[in-house]
């Protein structure tokens, strides 16, 4: 009788409580050991990935592992997955899972209770791909090509070629890579970070959605304009020592500070 | 099949019309058949230049427009048998200028000539577009001063963005530059921009620097291209370039000071 008015108390005081998340779901890239099956013949298996696992226990300790069966997958014999998966855990690996078998293989995997991971060579991910790295070469549809591959770990533009006086590049939602120059009178944008390998002699714009952490690295300090999340200095305003350096550029306490490399 | 040359510059007065002459009749003297084309609609130099200016009777509107054909409106260089020039109009204005109009007389001087030379007007409007637009190479005139090499710069960037062959995702454009009116002792001084500044700026292919010089402009008073001249370090300085242009791989030879010879030069010898 006590608790339960307790707990209809702390009910009354926290009415929100049952919209308060459990958990949210992000994507991520995590870093595993991929295990090539060479042949089907597991006789050894066992033995053999126990010599290895001793060679480096720590590092293989809990280690995260696919099973990939590239080599293996025009084989007809049938994979004995509950013993590789015994072998896999009596060494203290986890097996998350299987890719890049045949059909029947993975029908086997998914019937000893692993979960079937994407092939790395499948035609979404290569389509997706390559169109993103095309888009991202000309200026302005950066926002095009990333949206065609969410799941690429590179969110960036890359500029190939000179940047004259008069163009303007974008990378929207994304950091910006230019191997050339920024001509006097060209306009470099990025919501991210700025990265300029030949001379900065124009305008560059990092954090043009207001990002306060983005940066500007470049080679050759000569800008016009330098400008951090709506944080600006102009030409005039650059210390001299700084000039024609390799320098980098962030906003400290709101001021757009240089620094030397 | 003619390779279509543009001479552009962005900025006016750095002798674009001058260069175009002057690689007209180099070509021409190599024994390549060329044809140079005014694109200042309205504004007709290239012929006075040329020393052809009594002899336009049809000009480039009056072909788009269907009033003439193009082989009335070529008019034939005096001192030349290979050299061809194309008037503008001097009555119309750059509105006369259409897509197709300047396509069908390019593809169809390309059949008959080995060069065709477009010689842009300033500015980055009309003209200079369909001047640049149909080009396989460039040739981009800058002055040794800031305000040219930053237009010349403004133009690089249309080249490599608006261009035909930019447009259809082709070869891009063979980009050369000349130096026109370079003054070497004004370098030396301090008070012009050297070669080494201005291709560290523009970072393309120099094809020669010319001297600033008075043949220059008494060869364009006498409608006598400079390179016909030839006393001049000027008229030499486009015969190089020209054969650099080729694909000759000749030492530049104006780009330094040198007291003596300078004035040798010019007090004559």
């Amino acid at each position: 009788m006590h608790t339960d008015s307790v707990q209809e108390k702390n009910r009354a005081k926290q009415p929100a409580r049952e919209s308060v998340p459990c958990f949210e779901l992000k994507g991520s890239v995590i870093t595993m050991i991929e295990l090539r099956l060479l042949q089907t013949d597991l006789r050894f298996f066992a033995q053999q990935l126990d010599r290895k696992v001793r060679q480096a226990a720590d590092f293989f300790h809990q280690a995260p592992l696919a099973l990939d069966l590239t080599e293996v997958r025009a084989s007809t014999e049938a994979l004995d997955f509950t013993g590789l998966c015994s072998a896999i855990q009596s060494n203290n690996l986890s097996l998350i899972g299987v890719r890049n078998g045949s059909d029947a293989q993975l029908a086997d995997a998914k019937a000893a209770g692993l979960s079937i991971l994407p092939d790395r060579f499948s035609k979404t991910a290569d389509s997706g791909g390559s169109s993103y790295s095309q888009s991202n070469t000309s200026a302005g549809s950066g926002a095009a090509g990333r949206a065609a591959s969410p799941a690429s770990a590179s969110f960036s533009k890359t500029i190939y070629h000179p940047v004259r006086s008069g163009q303007q590049v974008y990378a929207k939602n994304s950091d910006l890579v230019i191997l050339n120059s920024v001509s006097p009178g060209a306009e470099v944008i990025a919501d991210g970070h700025i990265h300029v390998y030949g001379m900065l002699r124009g305008r560059a714009i990092a954090g043009a959605h207001g990002d306060e952490s983005a940066r500007i690295f470049c080679r050759n300090l000569e800008a016009e304009l330098i400008s951090i999340a709506g944080y600006y200095r102009v030409i005039e305003e650059i210390e001299s020592q700084v000039k024609n350096q390799s320098v980098q550029i962030y906003l400290k306490d709101q001021r757009v500070t240089i620094e030397k490399f | 099949m003619a390779k279509i040359v543009v001479v552009t510059s962005g900025k006016g007065g750095v002798g674009k019309t001058t260069t175009s002459a002057a690689f007209g009749a180099g070509l021409a003297l190599k024994g390549y058949r060329t044809v140079v084309v005014d694109f200042d609609i309205g504004l007709r130099n290239l012929d006075l230049i040329m020393g052809c200016e009594r002899r336009v009777v049809y000009d480039f509107v009056n072909v788009i427009q269907g009033d003439a054909n193009i082989n009335q409106a070529l008019i034939k260089a005096k001192q030349l048998d290979n050299l061809y020039i194309l008037p503008a109009s001097q009555t119309k204005d750059k509105d006369a200028l259409t897509q197709e109009g300047v396509e069908m007389i390019l593809e169809s001087l390309r059949e008959t000539f080995d060069y065709v030379i477009c010689d842009s007007p300033a500015g980055i409007e009309r003209g200079a577009y369909f001047a640049m637009y149909f080009a396989d190479e460039a040739i981009i005139v800058t002055n040794p001063e800031v305000s040219s090499v930053r237009d010349s710069d403004r133009i690089l960037g249309i080249l490599a963005s608006k261009s035909k062959r930019s447009v259809e995702n082709m070869e891009p454009i063979k980009e050369h530059l000349l130096l026109a009116r370079y003054n070497p002792k004004r370098v030396k001084d301090g008070d012009m921009l050297s070669v080494e500044d201005v291709q560290d700026l523009l970072d393309i292919p120099l094809l020669g620097a010319v001297p600033e010089s008075e043949a220059v402009l008494m060869a364009s008073n006498r409608g006598v291209p400079v390179v016909l001249d030839g006393k001049s370090d000027a008229g030499d300085a486009y015969t190089d370039a020209v054969a650099r242009f080729l694909g000759e791989d000749l030492p530049h030879r104006f780009l330094h000071y040198q007291k003596k010879g300078f004035f040798s030069r010019l007090f004559g010898s």
